[in-house]
């Protein structure tokens, strides 16, 4: 990989990530379009994308570093007392809820998911389905709206008419959780996936992708911490790798900030098409 | 969640085995659902370590006490 690939990849991968259209499908799928050469199965792939993960997480910290300040507070704290007193407690225990499923599941099945990666038309595949699911959370949103009362108001107004993340029950906190198990298929969307079980679990779309990256980043942190001593593998070029990294870090500060705004009154319809219509093209192009 | 002391001592006891097998699999005795089939498998170990920490955090949640839940 080249320096201007690799500077590439970590930006295409840190803005993506955090969109609902799949980081990890177009990061499969685009080096196949344009022929690059090298193999996302060589052993210095993979420290490549766990430093991307690395700088990917760093950014959530650093936007959200007062709720996770909060957050952990609130797990030591409700740990330790045994019972729930607080708002950011409940929080906490609303994560650790919805990131067990992924995390066991990661850890067993990992590598199967991973026999995917080197299947870009399955990716292109998965990026479509990834759509329809943006799609049907929509359509089931729009239900949920006209049962409320509030279709043809102002979004904003649409939007009140949903809860926020500390209205959520444990069981659905796992439920979203459990979406999220979908994202280790290289196309579908860690947070498409669980902003829409953030929906479906009546959350406004804002609370959604706020539950959406507070539930990503300690799997994206642990998955790239825990293979941490890969780095040290002899031939990797750390300093291409690393400038990566800032630059994924700094495309999923931006990328967070956007979305955030976006879903004050937006929706996933223009990712759904988005998804629904690249992995179109991408399945025939791949052929 | 129930509060009550059959379902804490299920919780600690699950979080013995939880603990065992992190052990195991940190050491590489067991191989159980590994990708390689042989070797220590580091990621196991702490994943069935954090399961054990919450487990701990689960039986102290359902201890019962005297006030009631938020």
């Amino acid at each position: 990989m080249t320096f201007w690939q690799a500077v590439f990849i970590g930006i295409l991968q840190g803005a993506t990530e955090l969109f609902p259209v799949s980081s990890l499908g177009h990061a499969v799928i685009i080096p196949s379009l344009l022929h690059w050469s090298y193999k996302q199965s060589d052993p210095s792939f993979l420290p490549f994308l766990v430093l991307l993960h690395i700088g990917t997480a760093g950014a959530l910290f650093i936007l959200y570093w007062r709720d996770w300040v909060a957050i952990i507070r609130g797990f030591v704290r409700a740990a330790i007392r045994g019972r729930v007193v607080a708002p950011e407690e409940r929080l906490a225990m609303l994560l650790v809820v919805g990131t067990v499923p992924t995390g066991v599941v990661g850890v067993f099945f990992q590598k199967d998911f991973q026999a995917l990666f080197a299947n870009p038309r399955a990716a292109a595949a998965f990026l479509v389905l990834n759509g329809v699911i943006l799609m049907g959370a929509e359509l089931m949103r729009r239900r949920a709206e006209r049962r409320a009362a509030v279709e043809g108001r102002e979004r904003v107004v649409q939007e009140e008419a949903f809860g926020e993340i500390g209205g959520l029950s444990f069981r659905t906190a796992a439920l979203v959780g459990v979406c999220q198990i979908s994202a280790l298929f290289p196309g579908i969307s860690r947070s498409g996936a669980t902003m829409a079980g953030g929906l479906l679990a009546s959350l406004r779309h804002q609370e959604a992708a706020r539950f959406s990256f507070l539930l990503a980043t300690p799997i994206i942190a642990a998955a790239g911490l825990l293979e941490v001593p890969r780095l040290f593998t002899p031939g990797i070029p750390l300093t291409t790798y690393v400038i990566s990294a800032l630059l994924a870090g700094l495309a999923a500060y931006g990328s967070a900030r956007f979305l955030i705004r976006y879903f004050r009154s937006g929706r996933l319809d223009p990712y759904a098409w988005y998804c629904v219509a690249v992995g179109v093209i991408c399945f025939a192009l791949l052929r | 969640m129930t509060n009550s002391w059959p379902v804490t001592i299920g919780l600690i006891v699950l979080a013995v085995i939880f603990a065992i097998l992190a052990y195991l699999y940190w050491v590489g005795d067991i191989q159980f659902l590994t990708s390689t089939g042989h070797g220590v498998h580091h990621s196991h170990g702490y994943l069935f370590g954090g399961l054990t920490i919450l487990s701990l955090v689960a039986a102290n949640f359902t201890r019962p006490k005297n006030k009631p839940d938020f």
